[in-house]
């Protein structure tokens, strides 16, 4: 049998919001506007390690998305879907970014 | 101007509300419908805690190729960027920990046996995880899969205090309720990716009880080549190689 693909479906992202994945199927990327802020859930699949790391947080700000946009390496590697995922960001954050929350990006921070 | 003094541990778990408003926030995670609400649940339990930063781990070996590691971030993001850059989660002391033990332990207590070990408690520590409450929370006999619920703050020494115990009490209870919701997400997950049907479930826990085909065609009275051709299908869907690894799939995914 040959070794199957990756193909996460998040129980999460099926519910709504905006799926972005590379043409490889090696990364996902699920963003969702919520109450709290933009959710994002990224999805990584290594080869070298042979592991999938998928980690979700909430956004309370543009700046806060930005700066962790900016520290994700992915963005050399996935040029197109790592554009569509700050644009895509970016929209869902200024339709719910209020100024209350600006300063903090994690609640527990 | 006054500065404002940072509760103690120990002044926050005399609270008399302490326990119970965590019991609640363990309670609501069962009711979560989505991960967005766990992240917001798991910083509330961490302000209450007077902790600076949380994040609920997760573990398990997906399939024969990958194995597979969630995390739930109420902290600085780029932790788990540089986490993931650097592949932490192979040297990571503290799961390491969560694999082998059930009981709650402070982080500075597991030692850090190689210089890789040591880096990835660096870069915890560095994005606020100075001191930290490790929790983990076990699956049943036999799985892979684990979670470990971890609690930090920026002070050196801030659950180095005889009250913990009330923490950890909280904490654990957390941590289960926690790992049990990541579990019924990775059950939904399956169930959604492979399109498993009852009737497939059927012969995943008929294979659980170690039943051949011969007993299962009897079972469900259809033939032996029925139900080989229909674990054919089955493998398929869940991208396996083997009734053996079906199960194993199965299980961990919390389906049977």
């Amino acid at each position: 049998m040959k070794k199957p693909k990756p193909n996460p479906t998040s129980a999460d992202a099926n519910k709504d919001g905006i799926v972005l994945r590379s043409d490889d199927g090696r990364l996902f990327y699920w963003l969702r506007a919520t109450r709290a802020g933009l959710w994002v859930q990224r999805d990584r699949w290594r080869h070298d390690s042979r592991a999938r790391l998928v980690q979700s947080h909430v956004f309370c700000s543009n700046a806060a998305f930005a700066r962790w946009c900016d520290a994700d390496t992915v963005r050399f590697d996935y040029p197109i879907v790592f554009s569509k995922l700050q644009r895509e960001g970016r929209a869902l954050l200024n339709g719910h970014e209020r100024p209350t929350n600006a300063a903090a990006d994690h609640p527990a921070g | 101007m006054a500065m404002s003094v940072r509760p103690t541990l120990q002044q926050i778990t005399q609270q008399a509300d302490f326990l119970p408003d965590l019991a609640v926030i363990a309670e609501r995670v069962t009711q979560a419908s989505d991960s967005s609400e766990v992240t917001a649940l798991l910083a509330e339990a961490a302000c209450l805690a007077g902790a600076d930063v949380a994040a609920f781990a997760s573990f398990m070996q997906d399939d024969e190729f990958y194995e597979s590691y969630r995390v739930i971030l109420a902290c600085d993001p780029l932790w788990c960027l540089a986490y993931e850059n650097d592949a932490c989660y192979m040297h990571d002391p503290w799961l390491t920990y969560a694999r082998h033990h059930s009981e709650p332990v402070l982080a500075h207590r597991l030692p850090a046996r190689t210089n890789k070990e040591i880096d990835v408690r660096a870069l915890a520590s560095e994005f606020g995880f100075v001191s930290a409450l490790i929790v983990p929370s076990q699956a049943p006999h036999g799985l892979t899969r684990l979670g470990a619920l971890c609690i930090g703050s920026r002070e050196p020494d801030y659950f180095d205090d005889p009250s913990l115990w009330k923490l950890t009490f909280g904490a654990t209870a957390l941590a289960m309720r926690l790992h049990e919701w990541e579990v019924a997400q990775l059950r939904s997950e399956l169930l959604q990716t492979a399109s498993l049907t009852p009737d497939d479930l059927t012969l995943l826990r008929h294979q659980l009880a170690g039943h051949k085909s011969k007993e299962v065609a009897r079972a469900i009275n259809t033939s032996a080549m029925a139900v080989d051709s229909h674990w054919q299908r089955l493998n398929s869907k869940l991208g396996v190689t083997s009734r053996l690894a079906a199960v194993r799939r199965a299980a961990e995914y919390g389906l049977i």
